[in-house]
């Protein structure tokens, strides 16, 4: 799976978890999106976790607090 | 409700369906909103979020409040007409939980709620097969018996089938659940297409199904008997249909074929499992479906929305849709897909039994019996001939459920229209000054079990009759004056009441109620709406109804 396939599949799902329409190139944080509370954060893990056929650890979960550093974790654990 | 092949359904009915593609489905419009109160130790939201696209299927939106997580159950906020559900990880508790104070704790606690709230309560049992879960879950099952609309919501179901992947410790405390995500899909699925539908909706009365490449692959009159395929798919779907027929469900056949084709298959196939008595309506023959559903709906005395029509073909069921837009469909793709459905399809499954339902496919058989009988006879001959038996029981809590099902689901007879859940029933069952009277009803034929409810309450020297409801089942035996009558009687004559005064409102298929409290009271110009009050002595047909050629005997005269 390439970035480019990777980002858009997150940010899809991070559409889904925000209620909202997000462009491929916009970055979305924690800080900045207020309905991205810590149960849509886990909704939005596991959606990513059956997507990608990953899995997180709890430490992993709470450092993941933007879109590019979702999309950089899931980059580094396709590569392992 | 119809099911079809959209991606949506397959989304819906997928084994291993994915959290995203349930939260990519679009909330369709006209659905009821349905009020959930959840009390919870663990994160039941990851179990609510993905519970609409399934309760969206049955007509139903969800509007979820979350208390907070409460290990004691102290039920702080509750709003009394909401559905309350009730989901705990009982291991939680740990080794307490396996005691019988434990166990008289939590009954305690439904009990507490069930006083609070009138609305049903959905309470999940304990996912586990360990003795002490064993245990707890069947003394669950006895307290829901007993308590008026506890449901018990079967997560052990799904955790045998799920065994390991049903847990997920993994990242339990940052989920706030132990429960693995698909088994929070699994949960949702079986709370919004069978539990609350069922705790919610009158049940689908029959499945109408088709024949060729429904019921089997290939066309009968083109394939013959012996070219036509059954797979073992087909033989789970009839295996299915005959698990439905043993809960009361009527079945039909609804087939644009040659009913001698049909009656040669059930001959000479040995694989194929249905005959023709097991069928309580066919409909075979080469008019419309639409034309042939109205057929079956006759034979079966049920409305066609009550009916779920199985077919393989898009067509058929379109023409259906068309001519009948509350009728329950289901497109066949596949053996599998439509065992499925038929295991999940909302408001078929999950329903308590009550002693009425194994009686009324026999009935139904009696009906035809009876209509023959009434050709030969006429008037009191025929009353007599039929050898009817009432037994009546006044405030029977045994029968609440009963009771409840017939003021919420006759139409034809119901005459205040008032609907009582099975808790206000209860209530009223208990309360000083009112009477509820159920009568059963048996003739030559067959047993009817409770086919008819009079809820009652006093009013110094009247009887205020809040709702006569009698089952359709019941009608057309020209007996209901009689039996109305030789209910009222006793109690009017126990309480020294003088007048009794009857609700009547009108509503779209109860004329046969107010023709009948025409003519039973004598009164012209019954008003909808409000009570009419007639003098027990001055009813017209009182004398002739009392000496009917029917018996009776009271079962329970008390309270």
């Amino acid at each position: 799976m390439t970035r480019s396939q990777i980002q858009a599949a997150v940010v899809e799902l991070l559409s889904i978890t925000v209620g909202r329409p997000i462009a491929p190139s916009e970055s979305v944080t924690r800080d900045s999106e207020p309905s991205w509370d810590s149960l849509k954060h886990v909704e939005l893990i596991l959606m990513l976790e059956e997507q990608f056929a990953v899995q997180f650890s709890e430490k992993e979960m709470a450092a993941l607090r933007s879109s590019g550093e979702i999309v950089q974790a899931i980059e580094e654990k396709n590569a392992t | 409700m119809t099911i079809t092949n959209t991606i949506e359904d397959e989304v819906r009915s997928a084994p291993s369906v994915k959290r995203a593609d349930l939260l990519r489905l679009i909330e369709p419009p006209g659905l009821s909103p349905i009020h959930l109160r959840v009390h919870r130790n663990y994160a039941f939201e990851l179990i609510g979020s993905v519970l609409p696209p399934f309760l969206w299927m049955a007509g139903l939106k969800p509007i979820v409040a979350y208390g907070d997580y409460d290990d004691t159950l102290t039920f702080s906020q509750i709003d009394p007409a909401a559905v309350q559900i009730i989901s705990l990880d009982f291991e939680r508790y740990g080794e307490q939980a396996y005691s019988a104070e434990f166990r008289n704790w939590f009954a305690g606690r439904l009990e507490n709620l069930r006083v609070k709230n009138h609305g049903p309560i959905i309470v999940s049992n304990w996912p586990s097969e360990s003795p002490n879960a064993g245990r707890f879950n069947l003394e669950l099952e006895k307290i829901a018996d007993r308590l008026p609309s506890v449901f018990v919501w079967e997560t052990v179901e799904i955790f045998r089938k799920m065994r390991t992947e049903f847990f997920d410790e993994r990242v339990a405390v940052a989920k706030g659940t132990r429960l693995s995500n698909s088994a929070c899909i699994e949960l949702a699925r079986s709370l919004g297409l069978i539990r609350l539908p069922s705790a919610l909706l009158p049940r689908i009365k029959a499945v109408a199904v088709d024949l060729d490449n429904t019921l089997y692959e290939g066309v009968l009159g083109e394939d013959s008997v012996e070219g036509i395929h059954i797979s073992a798919g087909h033989g789970a779907i009839y295996k299915e249909l005959l698990r439905l027929r043993e809960e009361g469900v009527f079945l039909a056949i609804l087939s644009k074929n040659d009913e001698r084709d049909f009656v040669e298959l059930c001959q000479r196939r040995r694989d194929f499992l249905l005959k023709p008595e097991h069928f309580s309506a066919i409909s075979i023959g080469w008019q419309t479906k639409s034309e042939g559903l109205v057929r079956i709906a006759e034979q079966l005395h049920i409305g066609v929305d009550s009916i779920l029509v199985v077919d393989d073909n898009s067509g058929e069921i379109a023409q259906i849709r068309t001519g009948h837009v509350n009728t329950p469909l289901l497109h066949s793709r596949s053996p599998e897909q439509t065992l499925f459905w038929l295991r999940h399809y909302p408001a078929l499954n999950g329903y308590r039994a009550n002693s009425a339902t194994p009686l009324r496919i026999s009935d139904l058989k009696a009906s035809r019996q009876r209509d023959l009988l009434r050709v030969s006879a006429s008037g009191t001959d025929y009353l007599r001939e039929m050898q009817i038996e009432l037994t009546y029981a006044l405030n029977s809590m045994s029968s609440r459920g009963r009771l409840a099902e017939l003021s919420q689901k006759t139409t034809q007879f119901n005459t205040g229209l008032r609907r009582f859940s099975e808790v206000e029933v209860a209530r009223r069952l208990e309360a000083p000054g009112h009477c509820t009277i159920s009568i059963s009803m048996r003739d030559r034929f067959c047993d009817s079990g409770i086919i008819g409810a009079i809820f009652a309450r006093m009013d110094g020297d009247r009887l205020l009759i809040e709702e006569v409801s009698v089952s359709c089942r019941a009608l057309g035996r020209n007996v209901e004056s009689p039996m109305i009558a030789l209910a009222l009687s006793p109690v009017i004559d126990r309480y020294g009441l003088r007048d009794v005064s009857f609700l009547f409102r009108k509503g779209p298929r109860n004329l046969p109620a107010h023709m009948w409290l025409t003519s039973f009271t004598g009164v012209p110009d019954i008003a909808d709406g409000s009570f009419t009050s007639v003098a027990w002595e001055k009813i017209s047909q009182r004398d002739i109804c009392l000496s009917a050629p029917v018996a009776y005997r009271w079962e329970q005269i008390t309270g």
